[in-house]
């Protein structure tokens, strides 16, 4: 897997853990993810498989279509 | 506006109790309460859904790859186990915003201080709390430690008592060519990589931030541990009943 590839995949799962520890503790809840496949699943899926901005792109209009606003 | 309904609160318990610490523990207890009814609900929720994990894998396997199906299948289980959709994740940017916006406030009130007075809105409070000035870092460094143990404690009881545990890998697993990560596993697998690193980003943070916020991180966390305790129980710290000195007292 290309470098850039892995480094956006590392920072996203940095991102979501520190998110998920950060609400936990401090405002005691995190909500739900509508997808059984999480949206953060899904775009790392997206750019193992097709590449990081084609797999960035998916993982954009994923989140986009969780609030419907794509 | 926000930092003066804030100030005002911080106020207005400062001269209830004549203790900036106690008034900072105080509010945080009340925050924290406000927020009872959302954080039980997801609580709840998100024990259900561990609850029915294994039957949702056995639907991906029976589906597979007709998303539709998967879905309707997905809705009746939900609603089988009592269990409301989930909101997607714009509430959670509200969540950070309104963490943002709460640690804005707080810095700023404890960067009001004049020679180890904050005056707010001609109130003069004391910014001492039992051996630090709370506008500035703890020079014992008490608070950020503190702040780290509780967010460690913490991550340890959000995982499962087999967490830690190595499982022989799955033959069958290697043979499969476009097998999916599971999504319960990888939140599961990142929160063990985070069992360390949160407390040190926390310890971290505090170390050169107002003792204040840390007292507050603390406060906060503790009620955490509180509400992690009663919706699921001591979680990974469950594998001490199997320590002998445990299991003994245990049976007395």
């Amino acid at each position: 897997m290309k470098i850039l590839e892995k480094i956006t995949i590392k920072t996203i799962q940095l991102f979501r853990a520190l998110r998920s520890g950060l609400l936990v503790s401090q405002l005691g809840f995190i909500s739900r993810c509508k997808y059984e496949e999480t949206c953060g699943d899904y775009l790392i899926r997206q750019i193992k498989e097709v590449g990081i901005f084609k797999g960035l792109l998916f993982g954009i209009k994923r989140i986009g279509s969780c609030q419907g606003v794509i | 506006m926000i930092f003066s309904y804030f100030s005002q609160l911080i106020v207005w318990l400062y001269q209830f109790t004549g203790s900036f610490g106690v008034s900072i523990v105080l509010f945080t207890i009340a925050l924290r309460l406000a927020l009872l009814p959302f954080s039980l609900s997801s609580l709840k929720a998100t024990k259900k859904m561990m609850a029915i994990n294994p039957k949702l894998k056995e639907l991906k396997k029976k589906h597979g790859n007709n998303n539709q199906a998967l879905q309707q299948a997905q809705l009746a289980l939900y609603k089988e186990h009592g269990v409301n959709p989930a909101a997607g994740c714009l509430p959670q940017v509200v969540q950070l915003i309104v963490l943002i916006f709460l640690y804005q406030a707080f810095i700023h009130l404890l960067r009001l201080n004049e020679g180890g007075v904050v005056v707010v809105n001609g109130v003069s409070i004391n910014s001492w709390f039992i051996w630090t000035d709370l506008t500035k870092p703890d020079t014992y460094h008490v608070w950020p430690i503190l702040a780290g143990v509780s967010q460690l404690f913490l991550s340890l009881m959000m995982l499962t008592k087999d967490a830690f545990k190595t499982t022989p890998a799955d033959p069958k697993k290697k043979d499969k060519k476009d097998d999916q990560p599971d999504a319960t596993d990888t939140a599961m697998n990142m929160q063990k990589q985070m069992v360390l690193i949160m407390p040190i980003i926390t310890g971290f943070i505090g170390w050169g931030l107002p003792a204040g916020l840390s007292l507050y991180w603390t406060v906060t966390t503790l009620v955490s541990i509180i509400q992690q305790w009663y919706v699921s129980g001591w979680g990974w710290f469950e594998v001490l009943k199997d320590v002998p000195i445990f299991h003994k007292q245990s049976k007395k």
